[in-house]
């Protein structure tokens, strides 16, 4: 992606920078919050973020002679880094450490791991369902090491699901499934109602269709335990053959953004600006 | 849909702020445009306290009872012979009295008999009238009544033998000036 202009040293008012960090690579975008700019894609780093130092080598070549100095930044992790999950919360639960406990033990039950690497975050609720994320440590302190050496502020890190959830929150619909699809994985938020049921990942096969996608929906609210929605929203990259066509409807899908020419890395950066 | 809080970043202000509404900038003006006329009436709330203190002050100083004055001394006219009997009277009544009888007591041999003593305060003079037996007798207390630190000047005035005593005494007047103290 050739490198567009980025003229201003300081930040201007409701601007800011996102970072996509995915394993394959990083990805820089410049969005406006304020007067509803259209995301500026500036820079992409291809690199292994698993190999020791990533981030300290890989950062700088992104940010390469652009000046991040001052800029607020949000980090958009992918969530192939993340691990996302349902909490129910304990009854009786009466304490922050109550909810905590209960994620870190459904944690452990769900990945078979301790969560002493991980960080967890979530939308704490003690009555419903909510949904909570951990992040690997390690990659938390480089990202904050990196915000130290190049001068930027760390105002947002979470996964790309949950950017996509908020981003999209005006256009959800009560009851309605929500689905992300990046980088060929369909990620669903169940819902029963107003509540959530669970999220779920699968890879979405080469050549799928609205039949497939019907089917998947089934066969994931089967193993919830839930009854199929009448509606199922999608964002990012999904098939524009998804889209609901008259005539022979099991439920309703909305697709709420189109295939454009951005690549997989700024599409992670970009997710969380709303259109 | 309500929002999924799920956030990482380590707490901060700029994170904080980040978080902020973006449409809170717009109520920016408006929050400015309001503090403008607050400031104009805390100002002229400022100036109306001073005021307020301002009167309260002359408020207090009026209905507070009149000061005292203290009653004019009665200017009486003193003519300037009564003012110099006055003084003399005073001049007088200040005479040394102890140090002047110390001073001729010690000066005084058994040989002199002292007949008067008349002060004089405005001259700081003491005319004394004495009687003795010779005229060396009187040399000699005339002598020592010199040798007195107390005394600047000591004058003999007269002297005369009585004839008409058996004894022939010595009468003399001796007039003795004593130091300002």
């Amino acid at each position: 992606m050739p490198r567009l202009h980025f003229a201003p040293s300081m930040p201007r008012l409701g601007q800011a920078l996102r970072i996509g960090v995915a394993a394959n690579g990083l990805a820089l975008v410049k969005a406006s919050r304020l007067f509803g700019g259209a995301p500026l894609a500036l820079s992409e780093q291809p690199l292994d973020l698993f190999a020791p130092d990533a981030l300290a080598v890989g950062l700088p070549m992104l940010f390469a002679d652009l000046p991040v100095r001052g800029w607020p930044v949000s980090v958009v992790l992918a969530d192939e880094l993340v691990r996302l999950w349902q909490v129910t919360p304990p009854p009786g639960a009466t304490r922050m450490g109550d909810l905590e406990a209960a994620a870190a033990l459904r944690f452990q039950h769900l990945f078979g791991a301790s969560s002493a690497d991980w960080k967890i975050s979530a939308d704490w609720d003690a009555l419903d369902p909510f949904l909570a994320a951990a992040a690997p440590t390690a990659l938390l302190d480089a990202l904050a090491a990196a915000a130290r050496e190049h001068g930027f502020h760390l105002v947002e890190v979470g996964p790309q699901f949950v950017a996509a959830m908020n981003a999209w929150r005006r256009e959800r619909r009560s009851g309605a499934w929500f689905g992300l699809v990046h980088g060929g994985v369909l990620s669903l938020a169940a819902y029963e109602g107003r509540k959530l049921a669970a999220v779920r990942s699968s890879p979405i096969p080469a050549g799928a269709d609205r039949d497939w996608l019907e089917s998947h929906v089934a066969r994931e609210a089967l193993r919830v335990g839930i009854a199929r929605p009448e509606r199922l929203q999608l964002c990012g990259a999904a098939p524009a053959a998804w889209a609901s066509s008259p005539g022979r409807l099991k439920f309703a899908c909305s697709l709420l953004e189109q295939i454009d020419d951005w690549s997989e890395l700024a599409r992670l950066a970009r997710t969380g600006v709303t259109a | 849909m309500k929002r999924t809080r799920i956030d990482f970043a380590p707490p901060g202000l700029r994170r904080t702020l980040f978080r902020a509404p973006p449409r809170l900038v717009f109520l920016a003006p408006a929050v400015l445009a309001l503090c403008i006329p607050a400031l104009f009436m805390g100002q002229r709330y400022l100036e109306q306290q001073e005021e307020l203190r301002v009167l309260e002050a002359a408020l207090a100083a009026r209905s507070a009872p009149p000061p005292v004055a203290a009653p004019a001394a009665p200017a009486v006219a003193v003519s300037p012979a009564q003012a110099g009997a006055v003084n003399a009277a005073i001049l007088q009544l200040n005479l040394p009295w102890r140090d002047l009888a110390a001073a001729l007591g010690d000066a005084t041999p058994d040989t002199i008999a002292l007949l008067a003593l008349e002060p004089d305060a405005k001259r700081r003079t003491v005319r004394i009238s004495a009687e003795a037996r010779s005229s060396d007798e009187m040399l000699a207390y005339i002598t020592r009544l010199q040798a007195e630190e107390w005394f600047s000047s000591v004058v003999l005035l007269r002297h005369e033998v009585m004839e008409q005593d058996p004894n022939r005494p010595l009468r003399f007047q001796v007039s003795v000036q004593w130091e300002a103290s």
